[in-house]
């Protein structure tokens, strides 16, 4: 298994925590003023991504 | 990370990772939906505006906590999943009964106060329905975290690894909750200037 000080695995970690939010938040804030129900659950799997969940 | 320590092959890894996926979904939705009962159970109609507004102002409080401008502690039990699953059970069996565990949400410690706002949002919703995809939303996120660390690495032994990694940038998973949080106060915000309820 790769260190995790390894740099490559480093800037993996650094970008894997906005890999997935980025594209929710946009698609929350653009569906908001139209469809805020969609808006609502766009927010609640960023909230769930930023859970430190994994067993 | 017990989970993707024992994923093994790639076949087995991603039977592993859905049995565990589908398993955080079920009770998820169970969880949702039986909120959404209960909000429309204590929830008169009349003052379901006033719900989603309270559920704002949660959802305010909550983002400044993370910041550190308010000082509460969360409602939560100090426990984390039987890590000893892993090595008493079949390794399908104990992602299934870590799923089921996870998907519960609040029977495991809580990183963050944000699940709590996503919890009231689905009580106000008083919808069975949109509560349990409020929960079922809320969990893909949180189980999206393994697949896409399985996305980012040639290997599956070093899934561990790079989620180790993310899990030590606890500041940069607080904004992304804040960021959450602040999506859901202006959702909320529009919901109430259409007059539109949950």
């Amino acid at each position: 298994v790769e260190p995790v000080t390894s740099p490559r695995l480093a800037s993996r970690s650094s970008l894997l925590v906005w890999i997935v939010p980025t594209p929710l938040l946009a698609i929350g804030a653009l569906l908001f003023p139209v469809e805020a129900h969609v808006s609502l659950l766009a927010f609640a799997a960023i909230i769930g991504w930023s859970q430190l969940a994994s067993p | 990370v017990p989970l993707v320590k024992g994923l093994g092959g790639r076949a087995r890894g991603t039977v592993t990772l859905a049995i565990y996926t589908v398993a955080g979904a079920t009770s998820s939705l169970l969880l949702g939906a039986t909120l959404g009962v209960l909000g429309h159970t204590f929830i008169p109609q009349r003052v379901s505006a006033m719900a989603l507004l309270a559920t704002a102002i949660a959802a305010a409080a909550a983002a400044g906590r993370e910041l550190g401008l308010l000082e509460f502690p969360l409602p939560q039990l100090q426990r984390q999943t039987m890590m000893h699953w892993g090595r008493v059970f079949d390794p399908f069996l104990a992602a299934l009964l870590w799923g089921l565990d996870l998907g519960l949400l609040f029977t495991t410690r809580v990183a963050f106060a944000g699940v709590w706002v996503v919890a009231l949002m689905a009580l106000a919703s008083r919808e069975a329905g949109f509560g349990a995809l409020l929960l079922l939303s809320l969990w893909f996120g949180r189980a999206m975290q393994v697949w896409v660390a399985a996305a980012f690495v040639a290997e599956s032994g070093q899934i561990p690894t790079l989620l180790s990694g993310v899990y030590r940038r606890h500041a940069g998973l607080q904004r992304v909750n804040v960021f959450g949080l602040a999506g859901t106060i202006g959702a909320v915000a529009s919901l109430l200037a259409q007059g539109t309820h949950l």
